[in-house]
């Protein structure tokens, strides 16, 4: 069932309730009021009356011994007098003395339809004859000491009449008000639910791939809160997809990069080990397929442990931070790349600021061996290559600043990505990978800073690892 | 409009129809009330009870 729907016949049921409630009860009081009206009415129209037959006990000179023929005869005119004055189209009277009648204007037998004893002071009677309701008062009076019953006939059909109108009044107005209802609600709870509807059909787009869409509904009510969530969880959504795709994407080139890294080794693997088993060779020219096949291998090792290295720091980055010599890290870095250095006669220099620095030893060993490394490949023969540490107010800084040929400043964003290279054939020939940049920026993002590249081409490159310092207590 | 949103129509119809129909039934219930309870008010007269000797006081 439609919430729309649903929501109208609630109210629906609510108001027809509610009404009945309230119009059965009116009706009720009401019918209540105008029976009990008539029937005070009718009851002190027969006292009054009654009261004027007594007055003849007071003021008639007839003796109470006068025989009674003459008393009979003197009630009846003081009856039929009154009688005849207070006669109306809707009441009539009747006169009854030792059960005979001596005035009677009603169409029916009084005596047999309310009979009343001589016991009885009061009687009353509703009943209906011919389709018109009649209301019969009786009331024994001893006058002249003669008891005699008088009976008041009271056609209440008006009363009725009344009734029945406000009956039908009622009946009318609760049906005008359940079909306003039944036709304003509908409308009025369509509007109200409208947004709703916008809702749903965004959340339909926005799953069909749509993610930029919002619902944007600015009310201030419930409905409007529930579009500001429902659009603040889409921007979520969305971002987190784009993420996704970036990745996805990210990881596709790297496995693409990766192959094409792998194929140039083992292309070389295949051949000079294919002429080994095929082709008869000097002894010479055995060493050299030998020491290329070496040479290849060890391509692939380190292509393979950069990845590694590249996928651990992907998946786990995790940073055992302590506080560290930096004049004794830089010193074995320089140790472990001094045999790189002097094949190009290069020279390190150090320029330590500070005693101590705070990170994980093992990747800022990695971060500093891989810049070096980059700057030996990069720089000329019979250069300087300088290390420095420094800090600077919170922030710490390891670089590595070589006189190589630079980067160009439209490629300083790019260096980064996972297998780029400024110079693609002499960075092969030279044995890199390109990954080695990309593993400096996870570690610098491991440890909560960045990595800042200066280059000029022609004049050099510095390349620094900026972080937050943090003093650690040593255990 | 699915099987189950036309019985709730209806039933909401039967109900404003019962309400509707139930008001005259009601007010014929009240009228019969009223028939029902037509009061017949009785004194007995007592052994001891001497009319003759009562006598009409007017009191200020």
């Amino acid at each position: 069932m439609k919430l729309w729907l649903k929501q109208t016949l609630i109210t629906l049921v609510v108001i027809l309730l509610s009404v009945s409630l309230c119009l059965y009860y009116f009706v009720a009081k009401e019918t209540d009021r105008l029976i009990q009206q008539t029937l005070q009415n009718g009851e002190s129209d027969l006292a009054v009356f009654c009261d004027h037959i007594s007055t003849l006990d007071r003021t008639s000179n007839a003796s109470y011994d006068a025989d009674s023929i003459a008393r009979e005869s003197l009630i009846q005119y003081t009856f039929s007098t009154y009688a005849h004055l207070l006669q109306t189209g809707d009441c009539s009277w009747s006169l009854v003395m030792n059960g005979r009648y001596y005035y009677n204007t009603t169409a029916y037998d009084p005596l047999k339809v309310l009979p009343v004893g001589s016991d009885v002071i009061t009687a009353s009677r509703m009943i209906e004859k011919d389709g018109v309701h009649l209301l019969i008062y009786a009331q024994n009076v001893t006058v002249l000491q003669t008891q005699v019953t008088v009976y008041r006939s009271a056609n209440i059909e008006e009363t009725y009449r009344h009734i029945d109108d406000l009956t039908r009044m009622a009946q009318l107005s609760l049906l005008g008000c359940l079909l306003l209802c039944g036709i304003l609600l509908p409308l009025i709870i369509k509007k109200t639910l409208h947004p709703l509807r916008k809702l749903t059909r965004i959340s339909e787009k926005i799953a069909g791939g749509e993610y930029a869409l919002r619902s944007d509904i600015p009310t201030a009510d419930e409905v409007g809160e529930l579009s500001r969530s429902f659009d603040h969880m889409a921007g979520t959504v969305e971002q987190k997809i784009s993420d996704l795709e970036e990745t996805a994407r990210r990881r596709e080139m790297l496995l693409g990069a990766l192959t094409h890294e792998m194929k140039t080794p083992m292309t070389a693997i295949i051949g000079f080990s294919g002429s080994l088993l095929s082709m008869p060779l000097t002894e010479e020219g055995r060493l050299e397929a030998a020491h290329e096949i070496h040479e290849a291998a060890k391509r692939t090792e380190r292509l393979s442990q950069k990845m590694m290295q590249l996928i651990s720091m992907q998946e786990n980055p995790v940073v055992l931070k302590k506080n560290l010599d930096a004049r004794e890290l830089l010193d074995n870095v320089c140790a472990a790349m001094e045999p790189a250095a002097k094949e190009k006669d290069i020279a390190f220099t150090m320029d330590v600021q500070i005693d101590t620095l705070t990170g994980d030893t093992d990747l800022l060993f990695s971060l500093l061996t891989n810049l070096t490394d980059n700057a030996i490949k990069a720089s000329p023969e019979h250069t300087v290559i300088r290390l420095t540490a420094s800090r600077e107010e919170n922030q710490q800084s390891l670089s590595v600043i070589d006189r190589g040929g630079g980067i160009p400043a439209d490629q300083i964003a790019l260096v980064t990505e996972p297998f780029y290279r400024v110079d693609k054939a002499r960075s092969r020939k030279l044995g890199g990978a390109g990954l080695g940049l990309s593993l400096c920026q996870m570690i610098a993002q491991a440890h909560g800073g960045r990595l800042d590249i200066q280059s000029e081409v022609g004049k050099g490159t510095a390349i620094s690892m900026i972080w937050p310092a943090e003093e650690k207590k040593d255990e | 409009m699915n099987k189950k949103s036309m019985i709730a129509v209806l039933l909401i119809i039967l109900l404003a129809t019962i309400s509707v129909l139930g008001l005259p039934f009601m007010t014929h219930k009240i009228e019969q009330h009223a028939e029902t309870i037509m009061q017949t008010v009785t004194a007995t007269p007592q052994p001891n009870d001497d009319y003759d000797s009562m006598e009409y006081i007017e009191t200020q």
